[in-house]
């Protein structure tokens, strides 16, 4: 890790576990994120990446454990989770953009009804993140006309556009063609090196390596190991690591 | 004379009603004692020569209240004279048959002068004042049949017949003929002479003056009339004789209509009833076509105003429909989470329970039986009088309402979760999610169900004929039974039907693609993004870098 001081911590994640039912699906999570970092959950299907990240957007409660959003614990019955959720957005894999709204729409109607902006200032930010992304000369499109890759490029900027602390993003190529993930995969890559504070659940090994600054590997409900990449990908400790990572090192 | 027995499920069903409110409120009729008294009059306007609908004050009709039409016939010269004597106001109030006891037990009228015989069971229910009328029974053939030349009812055996449902044509004069072959009883006169007409049967049962009008109109038709033969129907007078009803205990009314009709003779009302007869004039010609072509010439304004009336209730109806729909559908989606609190969890516990309650009540009982138990018993039970107009649409929209909530609560369910994910992602509330995203896009999905209500209300008002709604069933069974030109009223009636749905099912198709926006987009111009230009500061286009 590169920012070491305690101040810069942006979320703090203690103990956290989450059972569905009778199943344990997290189990004893610790991790920090520090302002900047770009953090990559990787691991096989089914090994709870994706509730993590949905547990840290409160889209599923956690059954135990703490959140700590810059020193704040908003795992409480008193967290207004709205406005949590505004200042930590989320990128999902199946995009979910409005499909009443135009792009445009979908790009403004969270700064005009969360922020509260008024549509000018709206307008010029959405279509300022949608430039960002290279979907800007698409805001008169609805989401249905869309491609895939074109739809999560939009629903980044839609996130952009609430100018959040943290970007979570949950398996954002998992649904697209290869030929899309890369614009995808870019897009992502620029917002890391705008410093953008990023939580990625990913496949795509190779963007995890050449864009992380740490990296989480999962098994089980438990973080197995964390490190930066060139620990992570070139001398994994654990055996289970080993095993999951043996193919594409094989690849390299 | 048409003398139908009391419908007995509606008769139990008021009596019940009946005696709720005499233990729960003060009698209407103890209330007014104002100087210049109206004198409200029920009859079902839609029975020559008795009483029917016309357009127009010819002959002295008299207008029908919340109507613009006027109602004429032997009854509503009855009641001009009464009213006349005892210097009251008359107003007269259109009612269905079945309603009419109904209505002047919750005191919406005073009297009803509609033709009632004053038959026992009817007897328990009003009180009927001396006989204003005394119609002996009579035959209607095909003047073609074999049965034309019948000098007495034996002479009709093995006919096959019938008559009016709920009279004593035909449960007491009709099983009189030998070896008559009964067939099931028509719901109106009108059916019943259309049924003659197209010799479904050999002859019908019924009253004099109804026999005389229907010559009018069916020109091929010859009355049998067997009076002062021995071989004639044994009726005793409790059935030929037709009476005024009143509310029971209203002796004072009872009294003061007595003391005119003391003034007639049997002699005066064969006078009035010809009167009636010729003044219900058919001209009618004979061929449909002509006769189609007559009916819109005279009543073609009372059908477009009925097809008015039937579209503003579905109109208005449908549209609160949805708005309750919404309501309702919104909360019942509502989810509840662990993590509320428990006022909260309670509080919307108790408010869908109501609501379930709500929706499945009306989805579960019929509108005809709403409108009647809504309609006159919010006059017995609570004393509150709700206008017509009220209460028809009253009952469409909740009946709508009740039946959009469990789609619109299907509707929102069936959107992607993905959709609440995304805007709760951005920060949106429950209720900015619902506002913004998910309700529209329901609305879209559910639009095809929303015409189809509407549709099924424009057919459905109908059964507010019930409540005497004049809307376009009512109106045209008004034109029916005052012409008895039951199947031109109906051919046209069905025609005007099909007009307003498949018109109104064709905006709404219309609609639904507009709704969904072009198939196309334009791909926006640098005029458009010309006012960010210099907040860009990523030109560079993504490269493609090998991961």
């Amino acid at each position: 890790m590169d920012n070491n001081t305690e101040n810069n911590i942006v979320l703090e994640i203690k103990h956290l576990s989450k059972t569905f039912g009778k199943n344990p699906i997290l189990k004893d999570i610790n991790f920090n994120v520090h302002k900047s970092d770009v953090t990559c959950i990787i691991g096989s299907s089914g090994s709870g990446k994706s509730t993590l990240l949905r547990c840290i957007n409160l889209l599923e409660f956690p059954t135990s454990g703490e959140i700590l959003y810059n020193g704040d614990e908003i795992t409480s019955n008193k967290t207004n989770e709205a406005s949590y959720r505004s200042k930590v957005g989320m990128v999902f894999q199946n995009f979910n953009l409005f499909n009443n709204m135009t792009i445009l729409q979908n790009c403004m109607i969270g700064q005009i009804k969360v922020l509260k902006k008024d549509v000018e200032t709206s307008k010029k930010n959405a279509i300022y993140y949608l430039e960002k992304v290279g979907m800007a000369p698409y805001i008169n499109a609805k989401p249905r006309q869309l491609s895939g890759g074109q739809k999560q490029r939009i629903a980044i900027a839609r996130a952009l556009a609430m100018e959040p602390d943290v970007l979570l993003f949950d398996e954002p190529t998992s649904a697209l063609d290869p030929q899309m993930v890369n614009d995808v995969l870019n897009v992502m890559k620029k917002l890391a090196n705008e410093g953008l504070t990023m939580i990625i659940v990913t496949h795509e090994m190779a963007f995890a390596k050449d864009v992380a600054n740490n990296i989480i590997f999962m098994a089980n409900g438990f973080i197995v190991e964390e490190g930066h990449p060139s620990e992570i990908f070139v001398n994994p400790k654990n055996p289970l690591t080993k095993d999951f990572l043996g193919r594409f090192i094989n690849n390299e | 004379m048409k003398n139908y027995y009391k419908t007995k499920i509606i008769s139990i069903f008021f009596a019940f009603i009946i005696f709720l409110s005499n233990t729960l409120t003060v009698f209407a009729s103890d209330i007014d004692n104002n100087a210049k008294k109206t004198f409200r009059v029920g009859m079902e306007c839609g029975y020559a020569p008795y009483n029917w609908t016309q357009p127009n004050n010819k002959n002295g009709a008299v207008p029908i209240f919340e109507s613009s039409d006027y109602a004429n016939g032997y009854d509503v010269i009855m009641a001009k004279r009464i009213a006349d004597e005892l210097n009251l106001k008359l107003e007269i109030v259109k009612l269905d048959w079945d309603s009419l006891v109904p209505a002047l037990q919750s005191g919406t009228v005073d009297a009803l002068i509609a033709g009632q015989s004053t038959t026992a069971n009817r007897k328990k229910m009003v009180d009927f004042t001396e006989p204003y009328y005394y119609a002996s029974v009579v035959v209607l053939v095909n003047a073609d049949s074999k049965f034309a030349k019948a000098k007495g009812i034996s002479d009709l055996s093995h006919a096959s017949a019938t008559s009016q449902l709920n009279t004593f044509w035909y449960d007491i004069a009709l099983p009189q003929i030998p070896n008559v072959n009964k067939l099931s009883a028509q719901e109106s006169a009108s059916t019943m002479l259309a049924a003659l007409d197209a010799k479904k049967v050999d002859l019908v049962v019924t009253d004099l003056p109804t026999a005389k009008s229907a010559l009018a109109a069916y020109k091929n038709f010859k009355i049998l009339d067997f009076t002062g033969n021995n071989d004639n129907f044994h009726i005793s007078n409790e059935e030929t004789n037709i009476a005024i009803s009143v509310k029971k205990g209203d002796t004072e009314l009872k009294n003061a209509i007595n003391t005119v009709l003391a003034k007639m003779d049997k002699n005066d009302y064969d006078r009035i009833m010809d009167q009636a007869i010729s003044a219900q004039a058919s001209t009618l010609p004979n061929s449909f076509i002509q006769r189609i072509i007559y009916i819109l010439d005279g009543y073609g304004f009372s059908f477009l105003r009925g097809a008015g009336v039937t579209m503003l209730i579905a109109l208005v109806s449908t549209i609160l429909g949805c708005i309750i729909g919404f309501a309702v559908g919104v909360i019942q989606a509502t989810p509840t989470s662990k993590h509320d609190p428990i006022i909260k969890r309670v509080l919307l516990f108790i408010i869908k329970l109501i609501l379930n309650i709500y929706v499945e009540f009306f989805r579960g009982t019929p509108m005809m039986v709403q409108a009647m138990f809504i309609y006159f018993g919010s006059a017995a039970l609570f004393n509150f009088n709700m206008s017509m107009w009220f209460a028809s649409f009253f009952i469409v929209s909740i009946n709508t309402g009740a039946y959009m909530a469990e789609t619109i609560r299907g509707g929102i369910l069936s959107i992607d979760p993905g959709q609440v994910e995304g805007a709760k992602a951005i920060g949106m509330t429950h209720v900015q999610t619902m506002i913004y995203v998910i309700i529209p896009q329901t609305f879209r999905n559910i639009l095809p169900q929303i015409s189809n209500n509407l549709i099924i209300n424009i057919k459905d008002t109908c059964v507010l004929s019930v409540i005497g709604t004049v809307e376009l069933f009512y109106v045209t069974k008004g034109i029916a039974g005052a012409l008895y030109t039951y199947f031109e009223s109906f051919t046209i009636v069905i025609a005007i039907y099909f007009i307003l749905t498949f018109t109104c099912s064709k905006i709404l198709r219309h609609l639904e693609s507009k709704l969904d926006g072009p198939d196309n987009y334009d791909l926006a111009t640098t005029d458009t993004l010309a006012h960010t230009s210099g907040l860009y500061k990523y030109s560079e286009s993504p490269k493609e870098e090998g991961l």
